[in-house]
C-alpha cells in the first residue's frame, strides 16, 4: 500500500523553479533514496513533504489523502530529521527529548522509558544532562534521530541522517532503517553518499536542477544507465564532470604566485 | 609596485571583521540577540536626545516665560538638570550596549578556529578586536549625542546668545558626553578584563551573567536618578557627605559646568574627579584587558559548556506538581518548561528581565521614598497612595519586560520542531505566556506585598491590597497579551523600528495610569472599604472584555504564528510565473 506520495510537486521562488513536477511514491516497507547534486532541490522537496513549506503546485498525499486536509494528523504520523541539527542549544539532550515527546503527547512515564532506552542505545545516556551546546555534531545528530523515532512514526523523512555519525553508529542506524522498513514503515531519505543509497534503498529518485531525471527500483536504474555500477549511472544521468580537468585547474590556482 | 589601499591591509581588514562580528553577533545562528540592524539601532538611539532637546524650547523660551510672568534666570545654571540628563543618557546607552555585547568583547571559539591557524600574532588579533570595539563605541557615542550636541545649546542660549557662545556650548556638551561615554565603556571593559584575569574560565562564565545583571540594574538606577539627583546638587555645599558626590554622572556634570566656567564650590572639586576617574578606568582596562586577553585566548580551545544541570530530583518533584495543578495540557507543559529554561539560560533574556525588574524595583523605591514624612503623633491606618503604588511599579515593569522578551527568539532556526509538531489552529500561545508571567508575579510580587501590607497595616488592608495587585496584574497581562499568537521565545522578533517611539510613549503613559491612578483610587477606596464592592464588577467586566477580544470565536487570525513579517504595501502578483 502506498503510504506517502508526491504528485507533480513544484516550488518556485520569484518565478524560478527550485523543484519542478516531482512525483514519486513510497509504499510500506520501501526505502526511497533521494539523490542529487548540491542545489538540485532535495531539501526543498523534503520541506514540502513534511508540510513545512507549501508547494507552488502539486500535492503530497498520505495514504491517499492530501496532507493539507488534516496537516496535524499527518505530522503526528511523521518522523523527520532535517539535514542541519538545529536544536535548542540551551537545553540538555534529555530536556530536548522531553520537549519533543511532550509536544507529541507521549505519556510521561512511557516517554522517560523510551527516551532512556534510546539514549542508552545511541550511546548518549551519560551525556543526557549536558547542554546541547556542548555536544559534537554526531551527538546532536543522534539526539535528533531519537526525537524523530520516539513516537513510532508511520513514515520517516531523513535528510542526510548519517552526517556526523561515526562508522559504528552509522552501521547501527543503517540496520535500524532496514528493520523499520521490514516492519512496514515507509522511509524517505536524502543522501549524497552513493554507497549508502546503493546498499540500503529499494527505490531511488535522481534529481537534477529540480527535476526528476530517473526514478524507480534500484536495479531498473542501473539497467537504464547501461552501467553496472550505480555511480556511473548517476554520473551519466546527472552531471558530466571532467574531474581531471577541474583538479588540474584547482592545483594551478593554488600554485599561482601570491 | 602600487601599494594596496589601507582597507586591504591585514590589520584594517581584521578590525573591519571584528566590527562586523560584534554588530551581527547571533544573526547567523539565529540565537537570541537584540539584532535591530546597525542602521535601525543608530536611528533609534539618536531620537531621544533630539526629542528631549526640542521639548526644552518650552523651558528656555523667553517669550513663553513672558506670557507666564516668569522671572529671568541664568540659562547655564538652570540647564543643570537637563545637562545631567544628557550625561546620564550617554552613559546608560554606552553601558547597555557594552553589557549586551559583552560576549563579543573578547574573541570567541569561532574566531579562534578561524584566526589561530593564520600567521597573525595574537597581539594583532587583540589590538584589532580592541580597535573595533573602540570604533563602535565612538560611533555609538557620536550617534547618541550628535543631534543633542547641536540642538540643546541652541535651545538654551537661542535668545541672547552669541555665535561664539553657541560654539563653545556645543564643544563643552560634546566633550562632556563623549568623555562620560568613554568612562562607562572603559569601566565595563576593566570589569570584564579583571574577571577574566582573576577567575578560571568556568567560574568566569558563571559569574559573568550576575555581573552583567548587576551592571544593568546599576544603569537603570542611574537612569532613574535624573529625577532625584538634580535637586540634591543645590544642597551639596550644605551637605558635603551627600551620596551624590560619588555618582559618576555628577562628576561629568561638574566637568560640563567647569568647561563653561560655571562650576562653583563643590562642583569645581568634582570636575577634576571626572578626568582622574577616566584616566584610572582607562589604565585598568588596558592592564586587565592585556592580562585577561592572553589567558583567555589560550583557554578558548579548552573551554567547554559541559556542565551538569541542577539536581534533577528536586526539579522533577516541583515540575510534577506544577504539571498536575497548572499545566494539564501537554502543549502548555512543553512550552511552559521550554519558556522557563529559555528565560533562565539565555543570557540576553536574563539580562533584559533583570533590567526591567531593576527598573521596577527602583521606581518602587522612589515611590516609597516620596511618601511625605508623617506628622509627629499621627497614626496612619491605611498606607499612603505612593506606598500603594510600589508593588504596582514592580508589576508593571515585570509584566512589560516579560512581554517584550517573549518576542525575542531563543534559537530561531531551531523552531522547526514546533512547526512540525504543534497544531497551529488549536494551540494557544497566550495561555503559556500568561502562566509564565504569573510564575514570576505570584511569588515575586503578589504574595510578598500581601504579607508585607498585612504585617504593617493589618490583615484587612493586606488582603485588599493583595486583591488589587492581583486584579490589576491580570488586567495588565490580558491587555499586553491581546492578539499574542506565538509560542514564547520560539518565533521571529517583530519589526518594530517603524513604531518604536510610539510604543515607548504608550508604555510611559501606561506606567503612570497603571501605578499612579490605580494607587490613588485604591487609597480612596481604602478610606471606606465598602467602595471595593463597586470595583469588582468593573474589574470583572474589563477582564471579560479583554478575554473576549483575545479569544474571538472564528477569528481567522487566531492560529499560532512563527514569523512577524509585515505585509508589503505593494505586492507583486507574479501573473506570468504562475
Amino acid at each position: 500500500m502506498v503510504v506517502l506520495e508526491a504528485r507533480q510537486l513544484t516550488k518556485r521562488y520569484a518565478g524560478l523553479p527550485a523543484v519542478s513536477s516531482v512525483s514519486f511514491s513510497i509504499g510500506e516497507g520501501d526505502i526511497l533514496g533521494y539523490l542529487g547534486p548540491n542545489g538540485s532541490g532535495k531539501s526543498t522537496t523534503v520541506k514540502m513533504l513534511t508540510g513545512l513549506l507549501e508547494p507552488s503546485t502539486g500535492h503530497v498525499l498520505y495514504r491517499g489523502r492530501d496532507i493539507n486536509v488534516d496537516l496535524p494528523a499527518y505530522k503526528r504520523k511523521l518522523g523527520y530529521a532535517p539535514e542541519e541539527a538545529n536544536l535548542y542549544s540551551f537545553l540538555t539532550g534529555w530536556e530536548y527529548l522531553e520537549l519533543v515527546g511532550t509536544l507529541r503527547e507521549i505519556d510521561a512515564k512511557r516517554l522517560k522509558a523510551k527516551a532512556d532506552s534510546m539514549l542508552n542505545d545511541f550511546a548518549m545516556f551519560p551525556h543526557r544532562h549536558s547542554p546541547i551546546s556542548s555536544y559534537s555534531k554526531g551527538m546532536r545528530q543522534r539526539i535528533m534521530l531519537i526525537a524523530a523515532l520516539m513516537h513510532d512514526p508511520d513514515a520517516l523523512i531523513l535528510d542526510e541522517p548519517f552526517s556526523g555519525l561515526d562508522v559504528s553508529m552509522a552501521l547501527v542506524f543503517r540496520q535500524v532503517i532496514k528493520l523499520l522498513a521490514h516492519s512496514g514503515k515507509a522511509i524517505f531519505f536524502c543522501s549524497p553518499v552513493l554507497e549508502v543509497v546503493d546498499k540500503l534503498c529499494t527505490h531511488l529518485v535522481l534529481l537534477r536542477q529540480g527535476a526528476v531525471v530517473a526514478c524507480g527500483a534500484i536495479e531498473d536504474i542501473r539497467s537504464k544507465g547501461m552501467a553496472p555500477a550505480l555511480e556511473e549511472a548517476f554520473l551519466q544521468l546527472t552531471e558530466r564532470v571532467d574531474s581531471d580537468g577541474l583538479a588540474a585547474n584547482i592545483v594551478a590556482a593554488v600554485q599561482a604566485p601570491c | 609596485m602600487a601599494t594596496s589601499p589601507w582597507r586591504d591591509k591585514p590589520f584594517a581588514r581584521l578590525v573591519a571583521h571584528f566590527a562586523a562580528v560584534i554588530v551581527n553577533a547571533g544573526q547567523d545562528s539565529g540565537e537570541s540577540d537584540l539584532n535591530l540592524g546597525i542602521g535601525g539601532l543608530l536611528a533609534i538611539l539618536a531620537v531621544p536626545g533630539a526629542f528631549v532637546s526640542i521639548t526644552l524650547f518650552d523651558k528656555y523660551s523667553s517669550l513663553l516665560r513672558y506670557f507666564r510672568n516668569g522671572r529671568a534666570f541664568d540659562h547655564y545654571i538652570a540647564s543643570i538638570p537637563d545637562k545631567y540628563f544628557f550625561v546620564v543618557f550617554s552613559m546608560v546607552v554606552t553601558g547597555v550596549v557594552v553589557t549586551l555585547k559583552w560576549d563579543r568583547i573578547f574573541p570567541s571559539l569561532q574566531d579562534y578556529a578561524n584566526l589561530a591557524p593564520l600567521p597573525i600574532p595574537a597581539r594583532n588579533i587583540y589590538v584589532a578586536n580592541l580597535a573595533a570595539i573602540a570604533l563602535l563605541a565612538c560611533i555609538f557615542a557620536i550617534d547618541v549625542n550628535a543631534v543633542s550636541a547641536l540642538l540643546f545649546p541652541m535651545v538654551v542660549i537661542a535668545e541672547g546668545g552669541t555665535l561664539i557662545g553657541y560654539v563653545a556650548f556645543v564643544g563643552a556638551h560634546a566633550a562632556t558626553v563623549i568623555l562620560a561615554s568613554a568612562f562607562t565603556f572603559f569601566a565595563c571593559f576593566a570589569i570584564i578584563g579583571a574577571l577574566l584575569s582573576c577567575l578560571p574560565h568556568a567560574a568566569f562564565r558563571k559569574v559573568s551573567l550576575f555581573v552583567r545583571l548587576a551592571i544593568m540594574i546599576a544603569l537603570m538606577a542611574m537612569l532613574c536618578s535624573i529625577f532625584s539627583v538634580p535637586p540634591q546638587l543645590a544642597k551639596l555645599a550644605a551637605n558635603p557627605h551627600s551620596y551624590v558626590r560619588w555618582l559618576p554622572p555628577v562628576w561629568y556634570l561638574a566637568l560640563y559646568q567647569s568647561f563653561q566656567g560655571k562650576a562653583f564650590g563643590e562642583l569645581a572639586q568634582l570636575a577634576s574627579l571626572a578626568l582622574k576617574a577616566l584616566a584610572l578606568v582607562f589604565g585598568l582596562a588596558a592592564f586587565f584587558g592585556a592580562l585577561g586577553y592572553r589567558q583567555y585566548f589560550r583557554r578558548i580551545p579548552e573551554s567547554s559548556d559541559r556542565r551538569q544541570t541542577p539536581s534533577r530530583t528536586r526539579l522533577q518533584l516541583g515540575s510534577a506538581l506544577l504539571d498536575r495543578i497548572l499545566l494539564k495540557d501537554p502543549f502548555q507543559r512543553a512550552c511552559y518548561h521550554f519558556g522557563l529554561r529559555a528565560l533562565f539560560r539565555s543570557e540576553t533574556h536574563c539580562i533584559l528581565i533583570g533590567a526591567f525588574a531593576g527598573l521596577g524595583l527602583i521606581t518602587a523605591a522612589q515611590s516609597i521614598m516620596s511618601v511625605p514624612a508623617a506628622k509627629p503623633g499621627a497614626i496612619s491606618t491605611i498606607p499612603h497612595a505612593d506606598l500603594l503604588a510600589a508593588p504596582l511599579c514592580v508589576v508593571y515593569f515585570l509584566v512589560a519586560g516579560l512581554r517584550l522578551t517573549f518576542e525575542l527568539p531563543a534559537g530561531l532556526t531551531s523552531n522547526w520542531i514546533f512547526r512540525l509538531t504543534v497544531d497551529r489552529a488549536i494551540r494557544d500561545g497566550s495561555a503559556v505566556a500568561r502562566k509564565l508571567i504569573l510564575s514570576f508575579l505570584v511569588p515575586g510580587v503578589i504574595l510578598p506585598s500581601l504579607v508585607a501590607y498585612s504585617v504593617l497595616w493589618g490583615p484587612q488592608v493586606g488582603l485588599l491590597e493583595g486583591a488589587v495587585v492581583t486584579a490589576m496584574s491580570l488586567l495588565l497581562i490580558e491587555t499586553l497579551l491581546i492578539r499574542f499568537r506565538k509560542i514564547p521565545f520560539a518565533c521571529a522578533m517583530p519589526s518594530f523600528q517603524n513604531n518604536a517611539i510610539s510604543v515607548i510613549v504608550v508604555y510611559v503613559i501606561g506606567f503612570f495610569v497603571f501605578t499612579s491612578m490605580t494607587s490613588h483610587i485604591e487609597h480612596w477606596m481604602l478610606l471606606q472599604p465598602i467602595r471595593f464592592l463597586g470595583a469588582i464588577p468593573f474589574a470583572g467586566l474589563s477582564w471579560y472584555a479583554l478575554r473576549a477580544v483575545n479569544y474571538e470565536e472564528g477569528d481567522p487570525d487566531a492560529a499560532l504564528v512563527y514569523d512577524s513579517r509585515i505585509e508589503d504595501a505593494v505586492q507583486k502578483l507574479n501573473l506570468l510565473g504562475s
